[in-house]
């Protein structure tokens, strides 16, 4: 679970959902989305299979520039959700991703928010030192 | 900070605590810390050592709530909801004082070391143990009678049928306190202790730390030192932000629901949610969010502010 990059929660749906029409994007436009995101990532690692969750760690600083607002909420983030450096490292992967699939040059304050709502659960209740 | 032993002779000695009878009170006390002061406005906050989130929540609430007012907050340095209710007493700036099993060199339990250095530092430890003595199972019960005796009062937050904090309750009653128990769902074990004494009228139900305060002095106002303990430090809060905040509970709330209540987008929720978390506002949970303590403060601020 520790090295799990993404998880979100879901509420069980009621019948009329199940059975009602479906709503919401195709998978076929969002297929373009994830195909045009992953020419990014290929161009930006020189690399056609590359992607920014496979990329090493030493091209992440490059590749993840963030703008001000974004790296104060990142900065933010770590002192008060206690990320450790692989829960940072993660982030700004994600984060990363975010963009591209918006098709956004550098990564924003907007980007590191959808990041961190997606990542891991504690699997401990919060209790008492 | 220097420990000191104090006997019924002693300024320092607490004199709440002869009113347990003749022969319960301890003959001295083994003290670390700030000088030791219990009174009228001392009271207790006890509950199982393996709280639920929800127990955990309630504890801090009314811990703070009675640093906030400039009570003492009085526990046992247990896991669980003693060291919640040390702690959010600390954090807001109160006085705390815990009662320890064993002698005040020795550290148990581990792994509320930390916190018990920290009470030495702003708060007082306090036990009738001479130092190096162990903690014997048997030297909680009669550690829970010295909690009963120095507060005005024992707020019971969560325990089972046979739980410390029931013991402390009875010794309360004895000792002629009030007792109060933050009353749970039928379905949670922990509350079964206090659902219990609530049933036998043995305790005021509370829910709010407001109702410790109207039992001990009814008709009395209770002025809310909370803006001042803020510092007028009032939390920016904005449009979307303030929305999602006013519709979290003390409960998990799922992102679906506050999209669909607010009629927000889910992005955008989950967009605001994560600004709030970042700021220490409101948690994560498995099957949603809620809100902190800093969150219902910075939302009540942010009421005050909006409606002047």
């Amino acid at each position: 679970m520790d090295r799990i990059d993404m998880q979100i929660g879901m509420t069980r749906l009621t019948k009329e959902e199940l059975l009602g029409v479906p709503d919401g994007e195709c998978s076929h436009s969002i297929r373009r989305r994830v195909q045009a995101a992953r020419s990014i990532q290929a161009e930006r690692y020189g690399s056609e299979r590359a992607t920014n969750a496979s990329a090493p760690h030493s091209m992440l600083k490059v590749a993840c520039r963030l703008s001000t607002a974004a790296e104060d909420m990142l900065g933010n983030a770590v002192d008060v959700l206690s990320l450790t450096g692989r829960g940072m490292d993660r982030i700004l992967r994600v984060a990363r991703t975010v963009a591209d699939l918006g098709g956004a040059e550098s990564v924003e304050e907007d980007d590191v928010a959808e990041a961190l709502s997606f990542r891991m659960y504690a699997t401990r209740e919060e209790v008492a030192a | 900070m220097m420990a000191r032993t104090i006997s019924r002779a002693d300024g320092e000695w607490p004199h709440h605590l002869n009113e347990l009878g003749p022969e319960r009170p301890p003959t001295e006390l083994f003290v670390q810390g700030r000088p030791l002061e219990a009174g009228s406005q001392t009271i207790a906050v006890v509950g199982s050592r393996h709280p639920t989130s929800a127990g955990v929540d309630a504890a801090k609430r009314i811990a703070c709530g009675l640093a906030e007012a400039n009570f003492t907050v009085v526990s046992g340095l247990a896991v669980g909801i003693d060291a919640v209710a040390h702690k959010a007493a600390i954090e807001a700036g109160g006085y705390t004082i815990a009662v320890l099993g064993c002698g005040l060199d020795v550290d148990y339990p581990a792994r509320n070391t930390t916190l018990k250095r920290q009470i030495a530092n702003v708060g007082t430890l306090v036990t009738e143990h001479p130092p190096g003595t162990p903690p014997h199972a048997n030297h909680f019960p009669q550690r829970n009678r010295i909690i009963a005796g120095l507060a005005a009062g024992v707020v019971y937050v969560e325990g089972g049928e046979r739980s410390g904090g029931r013991i402390t309750a009875r010794q309360a009653l004895d000792a002629n306190r009030s007792v109060f128990a933050v009353p749970g769902s039928i379905r949670n074990p922990l509350a079964v202790g206090p659902n219990e004494l609530i049933r036998t009228s043995q305790a005021v139900l509370i829910t709010d730390v407001r109702h410790i305060f109207e039992e001990l002095a009814p008709g009395l106002v209770w002025k809310q030192s909370g803006a001042t303990h803020m510092g007028g430090s009032s939390i920016p809060l904005e449009d979307p932000e303030y929305r999602v905040l006013s519709f979290l509970d003390d409960a998990p709330v799922a992102v679906d629901r506050i999209s669909a209540d607010l009629a927000m987008p889910v992005g955008e929720v989950t967009l605001t949610l994560s600004r709030l978390e970042v700021r220490g506002l409101v948690t994560r949970r498995p099957s949603g969010y809620e809100i902190t303590i800093s969150g219902a403060r910075g939302r009540s601020l942010h009421r005050a502010t909006e409606d002047s």
